[in-house]
């Protein structure tokens, strides 16, 4: 018994797999930074300059972490050397940028990835207080990316296999913890939350006003939500349930960048939960007539024990 | 990767009242998480729209010119993206204590006068407006706003 429980924990965590879904993982965080700059890149100087919305001297004490970088810290640095404020977030921004087009590219993944961690820390460091989940989801995807670049044609692994099990497994304690903290609150368990969400303006996407005749829809939107993350660690594990809990988690993050603007969010949640539980190697491989039978990463984690 | 998800666990549900009356005794274990979670995967709290939801907040920046008429002063945030960033720092900036939070709204101020050298007076107003229930909405529409905030600065 003792040895059967060994070897399908052994089988969980280590059966080599190969690190597809990492590529994938990779290039889409890469193009996500990307994108992310497209949208940002009129109000860079007002989101993290010197004096943006909210000054450096103000966000070095309130908005930043002392034993972390942030572009304030290396500025000091490199005051120095005669370089301003200004042209060191410009330095910052431009290898952050370039790491991400490093990951999309795939040479040297490894490097780049890193590159894009810790400049994605500095700059979220410098003005922490306008960052939201997308940072946080952004980092995450990083922080893994650190250890399993991916690549689409390498050879299985057990460190691949085992980091994806660390992703999955965080993917669960981040919608359970989503979950019950919302079933905490008195307007999510009355059934108002998604009600108050879409009626807010600054989520707001569309008037959706009209909706408060019809308690019933916005209720069941509500429960709906609350079900598909809490019991996420239920249900996104066993093969039988797995493609729809995924296809309602994908549905649901779909409305919050449809109905709440939060675009990058959705899409950033969407990367993550594609890479950790689709088999999107299954049809990588499929469609280059390799074999089914190599082990993914996003193998069946239940039906692999 | 015990330790990995014990830290991001220790920092996600530090607030639930059992883990936090054990955390009350082991300070360390809060600091390690706290650091551990803001390198490796930034703030690990992960309670979205939760407990409930937030109020719609607005901010009405003016200033007054020499001439004594007041002219709008609103950032331009020009897409939803920079809208979402801005929104986060007003959510954020309501669960400061009123001195911080009047820090901030100075910094916008300075904005404004970097943006209009000739303002005498700038004013910054905060607004927060919770929608009421559904069948309440449908009977009497929206609440009125409430003036969360209002300070005025002199340029000089």
């Amino acid at each position: 018994m003792i040895r059967r429980i060994s070897t399908a924990v052994q089988t969980f965590f280590f059966q080599p797999a190969v690190s597809f879904n990492f590529a994938f993982l990779r290039i889409a965080t890469g193009l996500f930074i990307l994108i992310q700059f497209a949208f940002l890149y009129h109000s860079w100087f007002d989101i993290y300059g010197d004096e943006g919305y909210i000054e450096w001297f103000i966000s070095k004490d309130l908005f930043s972490i002392s034993f972390l970088p942030s572009v304030i810290t290396v500025a000091g640095w490199l005051s120095p050397l005669h370089i301003s404020s200004n042209q060191t977030l410009i330095l910052i921004s431009v290898l952050y940028f370039l790491s991400a087009v490093g990951m999309v590219v795939g040479w040297r993944p490894r490097a780049f990835v890193a590159g894009a961690f810790i400049f994605h820390l500095t700059l979220c460091n410098t003005s922490m207080i306008f960052g939201y989940g997308v940072e946080t989801f952004t980092h995450i995807a990083l922080f893994y990316l650190l250890f399993v670049p991916g690549n689409a044609s390498g050879k299985a692994t057990a460190l691949s296999r085992f980091i994806w099990r660390v992703l999955q497994i965080h993917l669960c304690i981040v919608y359970f913890n989503s979950g019950i903290a919302k079933l905490q609150g008195e307007d999510w368990r009355v059934g108002e939350a998604v009600w108050y969400t879409l009626g807010n303006s600054n989520y707001g996407n569309f008037n959706l006003l009209w909706l408060s005749k019809y308690p019933p829809v916005l209720a069941s939107a509500n429960w709906w939500v609350l079900v598909i993350e809490t019991l996420y660690p239920v249900f996104i594990w066993p093969r039988l349930t797995r493609k729809f809990w995924l296809f309602n988690v994908l549905v649901l993050h779909f409305f919050i960048a449809l109905f709440m603007g939060l675009y990058m969010f959705g899409v950033i949640m969407m990367i993550l939960n594609i890479a950790a539980f689709s088999n999107i190697y299954k049809y990588h491989t499929s469609s280059q007539g390799g074999s089914k039978n190599t082990a993914s990463p996003a193998a069946s984690p239940l039906s692999t024990v | 990767m015990i330790l990995h998800f014990t830290l991001i666990s220790v920092k996600a549900f530090r607030e639930y009242p059992w883990l936090n009356h054990v955390l009350q005794h082991q300070k360390k274990i809060l600091f390690a998480s706290e650091a551990y979670t803001q390198l490796a995967v930034m703030q690990a709290d992960y309670s979205f729209f939760s407990p409930n939801i937030s109020p719609d907040y607005f901010v009405k920046m003016t200033y007054q010119d020499s001439s004594g008429r007041w002219e709008d002063a609103s950032f331009h945030l020009p897409n939803k993206e920079v809208e979402k960033r801005f929104h986060s720092c007003l959510l954020g900036i309501q669960q400061m204590p009123n001195e911080l939070t009047d820090i901030v709204i100075k910094s916008w101020a300075a904005r404004v006068l970097d943006q209009h050298p000739d303002a005498v007076n700038i004013n910054v107003k905060v607004f927060a407006s919770k929608l009421p229930k559904m069948k309440d909405f449908s009977s009497k529409g929206k609440n009125p706003q409430e003036l969360v905030a209002n300070l005025t600065f002199h340029a000089n």
